[in-house]
């Protein structure tokens, strides 16, 4: 895999990083029916008691990026499963910092993603989302983040996400 | 990119060697794991947060009934030097009757800078963890410690 500087993932030389994971949620159970599931929050604690209250600052550039890990993922329908966004439903990962009811999306789940065979257990997944949630989070240190898994559904009942966590990234140039 | 002069946060990660198999029972009991070894840490920086990394790459449940952690009792963690580092929660870990899962790789959210203080040799436990059969078998367990601090 080659590294490139300069995206969120891969950020520049001179750009410090901080990352927040919550505890672990043992079972999501997604179904053919669209719906929200919380999932659990990240505390981003005061790590530096110099730092300002906002370690990423309001002015642009800072970057603040959503992650998500799931263990393993099980079909329980007998067969084939995967996300789907019929319906239509616009699946996302989504997060607000506590206790603010509006909500971001921070991480697009995609048609046919997780596709799992017939009653089997695949390998989980860790996606680092792709978009910059610096203003929408608003970041605060001490805070709680709440997470959720807004307007999801599989193709078939049920597809099992064991031990999801979720996280958050804050970089910042120096 | 912003400036902030206040704070300019590198890190290290420093992992154990790779202990083949724990196994959990019914019966909560500490399971003892691989320390870690810190050094070579630049001198005159400032540790500003550390957390724990536990990392296993496959989880067998031998019993015929699915199976999974039972924190119902035990309040279970990972723990560095006897202190909390990672919870572990009920129901995690669930694995099909006598089957082979994936394994998983947990980043604590818990700060635990004030144990981890600089070089030195960190004992890591899995502190009064139970399945809810016998047993469950967590293969290749590696542990780390994931230390950011400020230049």
């Amino acid at each position: 895999m080659s590294f490139q500087r300069g995206g969120i993932k891969n950020p520049p030389a001179g750009t410090h990083f901080l990352d927040f994971w919550s505890d672990v949620l043992p079972l999501v159970t997604l179904t053919t029916t669209p719906a929200d599931y919380t999932l659990n929050n990240v505390v981003v604690d005061p790590f530096d008691t110099n730092m300002a209250s906002d370690p990423v600052r309001a002015s642009g550039g800072a970057q603040v990026i959503a992650m998500l890990k799931i263990r393993s993922i099980e079909d329980t329908s007998g067969v084939l499963n995967r996300i789907s966004t019929a319906g239509p439903s616009t699946p996302a990962l989504q997060f607000t910092r506590a206790p603010q009811v509006s909500f971001a999306d921070c991480l697009d789940l995609i048609d046919e993603m997780w596709e799992v065979g017939a009653n089997l257990v695949a390998g989980g997944d860790v996606v680092l989302g792709d978009k910059n949630n610096q203003n929408a989070a608003n970041l605060i240190v001490d805070q709680d983040y709440n997470f959720r898994l807004q307007d999801i559904r599989a193709d078939g009942n049920n597809l099992l996400l064991r031990d999801v966590q979720t996280g958050l990234r804050l970089l910042w140039r120096e | 990119m912003v400036s902030n002069p206040s704070l300019q946060p590198q890190f290290r990660d420093f992992w154990s060697d790779v202990l083949p198999l724990a196994t959990i029972t019914a019966t909560a009991a500490d399971i003892a794991l691989n320390s870690v070894v810190v050094a070579n840490l630049p001198t005159g920086i400032d540790i500003i947060r550390v957390v724990a990394i536990l990392k296993i790459r496959s989880i067998e449940n031998t019993n015929a009934t699915l199976n999974r952690i039972d924190a119902s009792v035990e309040s279970p963690a990972v723990q560095v030097d006897s202190v909390d580092a990672i919870n572990l929660i009920d129901e995690q870990w669930e694995v099909a009757p006598t089957s082979i899962d994936a394994g998983d790789t947990i980043v604590g959210d818990i700060d635990i800078s004030s144990t981890v203080t600089g070089n030195a040799t960190y004992a890591f436990q899995l502190d009064q963890i139970e399945a809810d059969l016998a047993n469950l078998l967590l293969r290749d367990v590696q542990t780390g410690l994931r230390i950011y601090f400020d230049a």
